[in-house]
């Protein structure tokens, strides 16, 4: 058999353990890669290393099973940033009906109930239905639209929030997302209000940010595993994204590797024809 | 690590295998894993919207009937017209549930125009247009003013700008580019997430005992093939 023909025979699983092998390998041995910064990250860390004690920052958060890999570490990070800052206020707001599920995970991951007073430092308001027009009602007043947090706790009883009602109080809004939650923010917050808003997103809606952020409407983006292993150097803090950085990079080696055999095999088929 | 936890790791790592054996091929295995996954996150949706449903609307008409206010009170409407929206069931009936539709339409719609507006066609349009001091700002104006051409299929106008739609057209494909290798790297971290999972104690010690019942499978099938 030639290595024409060998190349030609259907490999679907051992391709799927090649890519396994590939990511598994870094996991267990990290290689320790660098890990450049953009610019859109470095962005956003700068932004909220400038906030004052008193600002507050919204996390806005449709994290899900299906793109927890890509944005929860994000989240965790971001958060993890905002709780070193001293008197910075922090809302946490959910938009999937997962979201609680991983913003108290998150809030677990860092401690933040040992580090900080719940209700004074920050708040979960947990999951509001409606998409943009629950954002709408929150940018507009907050203690019109809800009553109590995601704990069941009423909002009258939490002291940080007797100052914040409407958008106008908001200092930054991060939002943590693959679906179009972002851009009910900017309508919502950035385009009636002037509130900052910066975005963490999965892959595949990076380009479609990039748009709002060249024309300066967001500070900043987080893009995908790769913005929060960059966030997680920035802040000193090398998570699983950092790690998951040294398997993406052997991953897409991989893919590199097959798409040229994939070719030759084309234009060798070509040829003959 | 608690019992509870270490149970919660084993089961999640259980259904992560159970769902990757579609790598292997169509099984029951899988089949378990999808539905027990779709269930547990529409259950999960459920709940949570009755709550919204008691924190947002039937908590105020509760309190409005006590104190005897009518705005708590008209938080029964947007209820009736949730209930309305069931009548989709319903040959018949089916047009009602236009009126809860149709409002929620407008109010969406009403909501998003005036920021998609100033975001999307304003914000924009001052976002393209750059002082051209730099090469990237440079490129940025040509791009845009090819791609834009590239749209505009009056063939004089196409004439006049001659080799610029084609431009636009490749600018067009580099998109399409970033979306796919953004797509690509999505993925990729996407099982990276999961395989960390998975990598470590005590989920790890699942992976072989996966494997061996894929591998006793296919040859199991393999006999089975070769039996006439």
């Amino acid at each position: 058999m030639s290595v024409i023909q060998l190349l030609n025979r259907n490999y679907k699983q051992v391709i799927y353990l090649c890519l396994f092998v590939a990511i598994a390998i870094p996991l267990m041995k990290p290689m320790g890669l660098p890990v450049p910064i953009d610019q859109t990250t470095r962005d956003v860390y700068n932004r909220i290393d400038a906030l004052q004690p008193g600002d507050v920052a919204v996390m806005g958060s449709n994290i899900g099973a299906a793109i927890y890999a890509e944005v929860y570490p994000q989240y965790v990070a971001i958060l993890e940033h905002l709780f070193r800052k001293e008197g910075v206020k922090v809302i946490l707001v959910d938009h999937g009906t997962e979201g609680p599920i991983f913003a108290e995970k998150a809030l677990n991951e860092i401690k933040a109930y040992d580090r900080k007073t719940y209700g004074v430092d920050f708040v979960h308001l947990g999951y509001i239905a409606g998409g943009e027009a629950a954002i709408s009602g929150l940018c507009r007043d907050l203690h019109e639209l809800l009553e109590v947090d995601y704990a069941g706790h009423s909002l009258e009883d939490l002291p940080m929030m007797d100052d914040i009602n409407d958008a106008n109080d908001f200092t930054i809004v991060l939002d943590f997302t693959a679906s179009a939650d972002s851009q009910f923010w900017l309508n919502q917050a950035y385009a009636p209000y002037g509130t900052e808003v910066a975005f963490g997103l999965v892959a595949v809606k990076v380009p479609d940010a990039f748009a709002y952020y060249t024309a300066g409407q967001i500070f900043g983006i987080i893009e995908s595993l790769k913005g929060a292993a960059q966030y997680e150097v920035l802040i000193g803090r090398p998570g699983i994204a950092v790690k998951g950085m040294d398997a993406q990079s052997l991953a897409h080696l991989l893919y590199i590797v097959l798409i040229l055999l994939c070719n030759v095999v084309y234009f060798h088929g070509r040829g003959k024809r | 690590m608690t019992g509870v936890d270490m149970l919660a790791v084993l089961i999640s790592t259980t259904l992560i295998l159970m769902m990757y054996t579609i790598l292997y091929r169509e099984n029951p295995a899988f089949r378990l894993g999808e539905h027990i996954m779709v269930g547990s996150t529409v259950g999960h949706a459920v709940v949570l919207a009755v709550f919204q449903v008691r924190d947002l609307a039937w908590k105020k008409v509760q309190s409005g009937l006590a104190t005897g206010d009518i705005g708590g009170i008209a938080y029964v409407i947007p209820m009736i017209l949730g209930i309305l929206l069931y009548f989709q069931f319903s040959r018949k009936y089916r047009h009602i549930s236009r009126i809860s539709l149709a409002l929620m339409l407008g109010v969406g719609i009403a909501l998003s125009i005036r920021g998609l507006l100033f975001v999307n066609v304003i914000g924009q349009i001052k976002g393209a247009c750059k002082p051209l001091t730099s090469i990237e700002n440079v490129v940025y104006m040509v791009g845009v003013v090819c791609v834009l051409l590239y749209f505009v299929y009056e063939r004089r106008a196409s004439k006049v700008a001659g080799p610029l739609p084609k431009i636009g057209r490749y600018l067009l494909m580099l998109t399409m580019g970033s979306y796919f290798a953004n797509s690509i790297m999505g993925r990729v971290s996407i099982v990276i997430g999961t395989l960390n999972n998975l990598l470590t104690v005590p989920a790890f010690y699942l992976i072989p005992v996966a494997l061996l019942i894929v591998i006793a499978d296919a040859l199991t099938r393999r006999r089975k093939a070769a039996e006439p």
